[in-house]
């Protein structure tokens, strides 16, 4: 196991609480920003460290804070994204419900750097049970000082709320997170105004994740430059990755970005091998909108090279022969998973999710999902295959959001590598069926819907 | 984005600069930026997007849109604007929505590459799997804009199959106009948007998500339950016809289109009428109109139905045995030539006087005062400007030189805080309004309004004085700009007189006795008043709620006190703004239909102008000022009055003290009206000569803004009327007056030589939008007066006391509340037009605004019917509760003809201009006894 900077605590009893978080080094990272440094400091800081959004774009966190407005009495304002909704993730919720003062910590310290006096973590509705934990863990910041008027009396001041969506994936994207927060519907915003110019009530703002947040705690407290020594070239320091699929230890596991995928997938301080003895067969490393890799580009790039658990190597190869790290949803397929079914299901949670605002998003992805269904259900066509293709391509890039680019990745990944898997779904449609739901052929092509 | 229509930049001062808000002017020419369209350089101007770089330089054509409207913000939705873009010749391409991105310097952008040109027909194929294709029998056959967009990207069949759609989605028509077919909707958000944007009213959003999404109507209610205002603008804003109104407007089946002005409010709307077989079938608003800019309410859209309505009058009608029985034109000529003739032998021509029309055409009103003054020879002329704008005519005439707007609409992009004074704009002047209300939303607005009106729930700051007391308030607002030593010294300075001995007056005022009289807080007034005067620029817009008082004139001075006091005059985004009510009630006052005024402005008794009107038509005229309206009624009664000649006015409905006018007109030898329906005026009339609508004629109106438009005639008169001006010159011919026929071009001809600002106008040259009087020979417009000096030279400071109600003073004691009036969006006045559209199905009925406490303490409850009693009269009237009022009282409308809502109103008039004060009536109320007695247990 490497360094563990978030999760190092996770185990000790009663670090929720903060009277145990506190006595075990907690909110350090505030008294320094506030008392030693100059939110400038802070900033540097985090710029030294090369940390980059850990929510799934990998944007550098400190070029992103460096962009903010700053006009004469305009507020300013953080908000935490904690509306982790991707498949396949689901780190920032075991963050949260276990150190929830290491994520209000992160706010203090972050907003600090912004001069921003008020800030919001938005959490997605069915995580209602975690809020709870949150607001506790505020409330617990405010008694003691750490939030409210005159933080340590540096004279700054900062506000912290928890807010929560309700069930949209949409409102994980930041403008429509923005609209939702302000009481609207979460439709993405066109761009520009970025949120850094005109966000939140048209104010400037920045929207980080909850792992970036909390990644800056450590970065202030050993400084950037400790951070950035972890870590391979411009991924430094450590990421959550939440692994799930055919594996045997399916979790979350604090990783340095420098050990191989193979090393994740079968070391048993990570993933522990596929389960049941099983064949890798191919992996979506970064959740559910990355391209999915087939098991010959999962531990080596098509150069050969060991792929490692960083955001250039999982992406060598481009879109060709490589995929993203993304929000570090890891899932594993092992030989006897169907990957035209699972593109499907990822396809008919786009179609689901899509806002409706983009007719390229709002009626592409109801037609993959469509063609999807049709293909796993054994009436497709081999036209289909090549229709697919055409409709993933006349989303992707013609959004106002990047909902519209993850719709479209998993299905043109899909195509790409398993071509003929797609074919024998059309060639010899029974078969499918029978392996995966034993279903008998009379039954098989009775009309279902999606 | 700024959707600035102005072309001819003449004679604009721009407005003070703020820092943000104000558009892009031209940018300066040291750096100019160039994009590539298709290999070609061209100017970049600033801030713009992608499209609207390409359709500047190449056309509307090149690039189809869905989602983008004239009128819209952008939105990017559709995706079907996308572009190709590369950051250097031949570079990488990335595909682009055109229509939200910025135009970036140096960028390659190939608006109709292969890539590009198969991503617009897959997208197109994408929305058609949703869509009926039921085109042939669709109302918008042929003018579709997602059917034009199919044809241009060529889609040539559908590749996806059957799948779920919408199509089953059911059509909402219970709304007397608006109707929707959801099943055709495209998702592509331009109706939310209109209503967001352009009317501000927020009935239509988006529900559901994804392909689920659906637009709603309030909270998923049908049109009719929803809070729409009718205004259209959804279904005009709507590429297909899924939102539609029962005429069809979007119907390509009516093929003729005539472009013409609204009749319905001073905003003056420029509206296309589509016919067929020489009937109206419907209206749309044009989007190149500067006035309206593609906008109209339900009023100027959808309230036509009258012009043919069975009602309509359509043969003279004579007296006889008490009777009005139909009668020939020449019969009905005859009968009142001889009768005037012999009134005007026997008494003289001041027995006599006319009663010219706001609603009526320039040419109409000159015609109108042409023939009371020439052929008559009296001055007894005067319009119905006299019950409505009278005081603002007057004010600013005595301060600022002309009586007139000092800015236009197009202003309220350039300004940074609007105060409105006694207007209920959204009500009154719903395009206006929309636009006033979405700058409230989004900037500082004061309003100044006894009532909580809508524009009142948007203000920063509502000062909500008790009815009367305009004077103290604005008094106040006044005091605290000098005391904070806000005041604009160097405007003073330069521009005006008379500042010294105001500024002792207004410093000498008790500001708390000012507080107790209007029953405003000190502060709220304070901060108001530094809000006002620290405004880099501040526009003020007033309406009825100023002029119907008893010191309406001294109000309308104050307001222009203020904006002098402030620097707020004589460039962009500032001035005096009325909001002119009746559609020409500018014009009629122009044209010289009143008593001390002939044609431009020219005072009678002074001996040059006298002698110049006197060569002018080749006749004596009388040198003295004739009767205001309310003085004619007293005249009628001391019997000095003999005849009167109405030409399209209701004064038994509408002129207050509605007893005290029918005595009057009982009175007469001989009543004239000129109408369109027998309204209660004609109940006492002894001929009425069917006339034309405004849709029957042609000619021009003049807007609140002085811009003179062109009417034009849409369909032929109705068999058996007559456009009011061809009346007025028939029976001048019959008179012996040599008067050629109606003609709006001749007529124009002559006005341009008599009224000086009207020198340079054309019919010919006035154009589609037309032009802000003064009008210089050359035809060089004017958007904004008083630039470098104002009309008179200086700006005259006018200080004023206020002074209490003659109303509140002899009945206040007996009659503790007070009644104010004012106007419902859906109906016009006094109704006659409106009640006989369906726009009577939407409002039904006068009912009476009463604060809760006040209903306590009488023991009614919502829709009791509540009798107000006068020291005129009673009538009975339906309660509706709210605290749009305060404590103390109370407001209706005069709308519907059996309410007799004047029976109340008090005969108390200015006391510079006489207009009547229709906005404080003192009152008491009591739960109905009576006929509604039934209703009320």
């Amino acid at each position: 196991m490497g360094r563990q900077l978030l999760l190092d605590k996770v185990n000790v009893a009663g670090i929720n609480t903060y009277d145990v978080y506190r006595k075990e080094g907690g909110y350090r990272s505030v008294e320094k920003a506030l008392k030693k440094m100059t939110p400038e400091e802070v900033l540097e800081e985090v710029k030294t460290s090369g940390l980059r959004g850990r929510g799934g774009a990998g944007f550098p966190t400190g070029m992103k804070w460096s962009f903010i407005a700053k006009p004469e009495g305009v507020p300013r304002f953080l908000l935490c994204n904690a509306d982790e909704s991707e498949p396949g993730t689901f780190k920032d919720r075991y963050l949260m419900e276990k150190i929830p003062h290491l994520l209000v910590e992160g706010m203090v310290t972050s907003s600090y750097a912004l001069g921003a006096n008020q800030g919001y973590i938005y959490i997605r509705g069915e995580y209602m049970y975690v809020l709870r934990i949150l607001e506790k863990a505020i409330a617990e910041a405010y008694q003691n000082g750490w939030l409210g008027k005159n933080i340590l009396g540096s004279g700054y001041d900062f506000d912290l709320a928890v807010t929560c969506g309700a069930g949209a994936y949409i409102c994980g994207e930041e403008t429509a997170l923005i609209e939702s927060l302000e009481g609207e519907r979460g439709n993405p915003r066109i761009k520009p105004p970025f949120p850094a110019v005109k966000g939140l009530w048209q104010n400037p703002t920045v929207v980080n994740n909850v792992e970036t947040i909390a990644a800056v705690v450590p970065i202030i407290n050993d400084g950037g430059a400790e951070y950035a020594k972890i870590g391979i070239g411009r991924s430094t320091g450590t990421k959550l990755i939440s692994a799930s699929g055919n594996i045997n230890k399916p979790g979350v596991f604090e990783i340095e970005m420098n050990i191989t995928v193979e090393e994740f997938i079968y070391s048993d301080q990570y993933c522990g091998g596929i389960k049941n003895g099983k064949k890798l067969k191919a992996c979506v490393p970064g959740g559910s909108s990355v391209p999915i890799l087939p098991h010959y580009l999962v531990c080596k790039t098509a150069a050969g090279q060991d792929r490692l658990m960083s955001y250039e190597s999982l992406a060598d190869g481009g879109f060709a022969t490589g995929s993203m790290l993304g929000s570090g949803g890891f899932v594993v397929y092992d030989e006897d998973q169907c990957i035209v079914r699972n593109t499907w299901n990822f396809t008919r949670f786009y179609h689901h999710e899509s806002c409706g605002q983009c007719s390229p998003c709002r009626e592409g992805t109801g037609w993959m999902e469509k063609v999807l269904h049709r293909l796993e259900y054994g009436h497709g066509k081999m036209e289909d295959i090549d229709l697919l293709w055409d409709i993933q391509r006349k989303i992707e890039g013609n959004t106002i959001c990047p909902l519209g680019d993850a719709a479209a990745w998993p299905v043109a990944a899909a195509i790409r590598h398993f071509r003929e898997e797609f074919e024998w779904h059309v060639n010899e449609p029974v078969r499918c069926l029978e392996k995966n739901y034993g279903l008998v052929a009379e039954k098989v092509f009775e009309p279902v819907t999606a | 984005m700024t959707f600035d229509l102005r072309t001819n930049n003449n004679n604009r001062p721009e407005a003070r600069e703020t820092g943000s808000g104000t558009p892009n002017g031209n940018q300066s020419n040291t750096d100019i930026k160039k994009a590539f369209i298709d290999g070609k350089a061209y100017d970049i101007h600033d801030g713009e997007t992608i499209l609207q770089f390409i359709k500047r330089n190449l056309g509307n054509d090149l690039v189809p849109t869905l989602c983008d409207a004239p009128n819209l913000e952008p939105f990017g939705s559709c995706r079907v604007c996308s572009v190709d873009v590369a950051l250097h010749e031949n570079g990488a391409v990335r595909s682009q929505a055109s229509c939200h991105t910025p135009v970036t310097a140096d960028t390659w952008i190939y608006p109709n590459s292969k890539r590009i040109q198969k991503l617009r027909k897959n997208i197109v194929e994408l929305v058609l799997t949703d869509h009926p294709l039921d085109c042939l029998t669709c109302e918008v056959n042929n003018n579709c804009e997602l059917q034009s967009v199919a044809a241009k990207v060529g889609v040539r069949d559908v590749r996806y199959p059957e799948g779920k759609t919408h199509l089953e989605r059911k059509k909402d028509l219970s709304h007397p106009y608006m109707t929707t077919d959801m099943s055709k909707c495209i998702n592509c958000f331009r109706c939310v948007r209109a209503c967001d944007e352009v009317q501000g009213q927020f009935v239509l959003s988006m529900a559901g998500r994804g392909f689920d999404s659906h637009i709603v109507k309030g909270s998923e209610v049908n049109f009719f339950e929803s809070d729409c205002v009718s205004c259209g603008a959804c279904a005009q804003a709507c590429p297909t016809s899924a939102i539609s109104d029962v005429f069809e407007s979007k119907s390509i089946a009516n093929t003729e289109k005539t472009r013409t002005i609204c009749t319905y409010c001073g905003v003056g709307c420029n509206l296309d009428v589509a016919t067929i077989n020489g009937e109206i079938k419907s209206i749309q608003a044009p989007y190149d109109a500067e006035v309206n800019e593609g906008h109209t309410c339900l009023k100027g859209r959808f309230a036509f139905g009258f012009y043919n309505h069975p009602d309509r009058l359509r043969t003279p009608l004579i007296r006889k045995n008490g009777e009005l029985v139909p009668a020939s034109w020449d019969e009905a000529y005859d009968f009142i030539a001889n009768k005037l003739n012999s009134i005007k032998k026997d008494f003289g021509p001041d027995y006599i006087a006319g009663i010219s029309s706001a609603r009526c055409t320039n040419e109409e009103n000159y015609i109108m005062q042409k023939f009371i003054r020439a052929v008559i020879g009296t001055n007894n002329i005067d319009s119905c400007a006299r019950v409505c704008h009278s005081p603002t005519a007057l004010g600013l005439q005595r301060t600022f030189g002309t009586g007139a707007a000092t800015n236009s609409i197009i202003d309220l992009k350039y300004t940074n805080l609007i105060m409105i004074i006694g207007a209920n704009p959204t009500d009154g002047h719903p395009v206006t309004g929309a636009k006033l209300k979405q700058f409230a939303m989004k900037n500082t607005a004061i309003v100044i309004d006894p009532r909580r009106t809508e524009m009142a729930k948007y203000a920063k700051y509502h000062l909500q004085l008790r009815p009367g007391t305009n004077v103290a308030l604005l008094n106040m607002m006044l005091h605290y700009i000098v005391k904070e030593g806000l005041e604009d010294k160097s405007f003073i300075e330069l521009r005006t007189e008379g500042y010294e001995a105001f500024k002792e007056h207004i410093l000498g005022l008790d500001v708390a006795e000012m507080e107790r009289i209007t029953g405003v807080d000190r502060n709220l007034v304070r901060d108001a008043a530094i809000a006002y005067a620290t405004a880099p620029n501040a526009m003020s817009f007033h309406g009825l709620g100023v002029t119907e008082h008893s010191q309406g004139t001294y109000t309308v001075m104050q307001i222009a006190d203020l904006a002098m006091i402030t620097g707020n005059i004589g460039r962009r985004g500032v001035g005096v703004n009325p909001l002119r009510g009746q559609n020409n009630v500018q014009g009629a006052a122009d044209m010289g239909c009143q008593p001390h005024q002939g044609a431009g402005y020219l005072d009678v008794t002074l001996p040059e102008n006298h002698e110049k009107y006197e060569k002018f038509y080749g006749v004596k005229l009388p040198n003295y000022v004739g009767y205001k309206i309310p003085q004619m009624y007293n005249a009628a009664l001391n019997d000095k009055l003999k005849a009167m000649w109405l030409m399209g006015e209701d004064l038994a409905q509408t002129d207050p003290n509605t007893n005290h006018v029918i005595a009057a007109l009982q009175k007469l030898d001989l009543l004239v009206v000129q109408e369109i329906f027998l309204t209660e005026t004609c109940k006492y009339a002894h001929v009425v000569l069917p006339a034309a609508s405004f849709l029957e004629k042609s000619g021009t109106f003049t807007n609140g803004e002085r811009r003179i438009q062109r009417v034009q005639k849409v369909v032929e008169p109705l068999e058996g009327t007559k456009p009011d001006g061809q009346i007025i010159a028939d029976i001048m011919n019959r008179m012996g007056y040599d008067q050629a026929d109606y003609d709006p071009d001749n007529l124009l001809q002559e006005i341009a030589q008599i009224v000086p600002f009207f020198a340079g106008v054309k019919w010919d040259e006035l154009g589609e939008n037309g032009k802000q009087w003064p009008v210089a020979a050359d035809g060089t417009d004017t958007e904004i007066l008083h630039l470098e000096t104002f009309k008179r030279g200086r700006g005259k400071f006018m200080s004023a006391d206020w002074r209490e109600s003659e109303e509140i003073v002899k009945n206040g004691a007996e009659f503790p509340y007070i009644i104010t009036t004012n106007r419902e969006l859906e109906h016009y006045n006094c109704g006659t037009m409106t009640r006989r559209t369906k726009n009577a199905e939407i409002l039904t009925e006068d009912v009476l605004l009463i604060n809760p406490a006040d209903a306590e303490k009488h023991g009614i409850q919502e829709s009791d019917m509540v009798c107000v009693i006068s020291a005129r009269g009673k009538v009975d009237i339906k309660a509706r509760i709210t605290t749009d009022v305060k404590p103390g009282i109370l407001s209706s409308t005069f709308h519907f003809p059996e309410m007799r809502m004047n029976d109340i109103t008090s005969s108390v008039t200015d006391s510079e201009a006489m207009c009547p004060e229709y906005k404080v009536v003192a009152c008491n109320i009591r739960k109905s006894k009576g006929k509604y007695k039934e209703v009320v247990v």
